[in-house]
């Protein structure tokens, strides 16, 4: 299935921020950063995604271990996809990506919340 | 492993309430059912319990996975009625001290409670989503459609599933009452004078 690992999140990340070819513009490290911030966020908005983690810790991973499997309903998946690349744009500075950052933004909060998003 | 009926209730619920998770679904539908058999009583149990002389206070489990929600009817074994209240589930304190050693049948309604199964679904008895399927499927709907800020949300729908539901429990207690017999009532000629006497306190 479709985004299963941290390192998948990572690789669909990249083609969406245009980042592919290295060196990184968006260090590894800081998109798995924006990915752990994204399950904050998303027990704030949708406490029910973490069921299984109410009398745990959210999860939380590692650059280090990129192939940890992740487990976030599919339906879901694509939302955690457009935190990451919202939270790694809102670093510069530029008026066209402010713009692209906000816009991810919305859309994960969005599609968390609404259907049509 | 999930019969069909289980399988039909999720497969309605998914598609009615796209962006639910099934573990959403499983802990509201444990509520409903909890909600509809408490409301309606429709799941019985008969316990046979030994009384002592001197002795009112008993103590009676169920050998299913469920709570005891209340006393329906307490008799001897050869069915004599037996004025008793069960101040607390599985508690029950009988009005007169027990003339000899013998058998009592204590009839509680029973509820929902944990652990659930395996999958995540609470545990009854199976004909009860059978014949109930489309109420039990209101009450869901009606309690998901009121949750705040999900794909789902829908108060005016909310209301709409819960005020079927609760007509659902309504008539759901009726049958019941009457022995689920059209026009019935639950008492069987001949009845003897004795259970025609007030059990209450």
């Amino acid at each position: 299935m479709a985004l299963d690992t941290v390192n998948d999140y990572i690789v669909s990340a990249r083609r969406l921020l245009l980042d592919e070819v290295e060196p990184y513009r968006y260090p590894t490290a800081d998109l798995v950063e924006a990915f752990n911030f994204a399950f904050l966020e998303a027990r704030r908005l949708r406490p029910d995604l973490f069921l299984a983690n109410f009398r745990g810790q959210l999860p939380s991973y590692s650059p280090s271990n990129l192939t940890a499997s992740v487990s976030i309903d599919p339906q879901y998946r694509l939302a955690f996809l457009y935190f990451m690349c919202g939270f790694a744009q809102l670093r510069d500075d530029e008026a066209t990506q402010d713009q692209r950052a906000s816009g991810f933004m919305a859309k994960f909060i969005a599609q968390l919340q609404t259907i049509s998003a | 492993m999930a019969n069909a009926d289980f399988n039909r209730l999720m497969d309605q619920l998914r598609v009615r309430l796209p962006g639910a998770l099934d573990g959403t679904l499983k802990l509201e539908l444990f509520s409903v059912m909890d909600d509809f058999l408490q409301s309606t009583n429709c799941w019985q149990e008969e316990i046979a319990f030994e009384v002592n002389p001197n002795e009112k206070t008993y103590y009676v489990f169920t050998i299913a996975n469920a709570g005891i929600t209340r006393l329906m009817s307490i008799t001897t074994a050869a069915k004599s009625p037996i004025a008793a209240m069960m101040p607390e589930p599985g508690t029950i304190v009988l009005h007169n001290d027990p003339a000899k050693v013998e058998t009592y049948i204590a009839t509680v309604s029973l509820t929902v409670t944990d652990p659930t199964d395996n999958e995540g679904y609470p545990e009854f008895p199976e004909w009860i989503l059978g014949r109930y399927a489309n109420e039990i499927l209101d009450g869901v709907l009606g309690r998901m459609m009121s949750q705040i800020a999900k794909p789902y949300s829908q108060p005016q729908l909310a209301s709409f599933h819960m005020k079927r539901f609760s007509q659902a429990v309504g008539r759901a207690t009726a049958a019941v009452l009457h022995g689920n017999v059209y026009g019935g009532q639950r008492w069987m000629f001949p009845q003897t004078f004795a259970s025609r006497r007030k059990l209450q306190w």
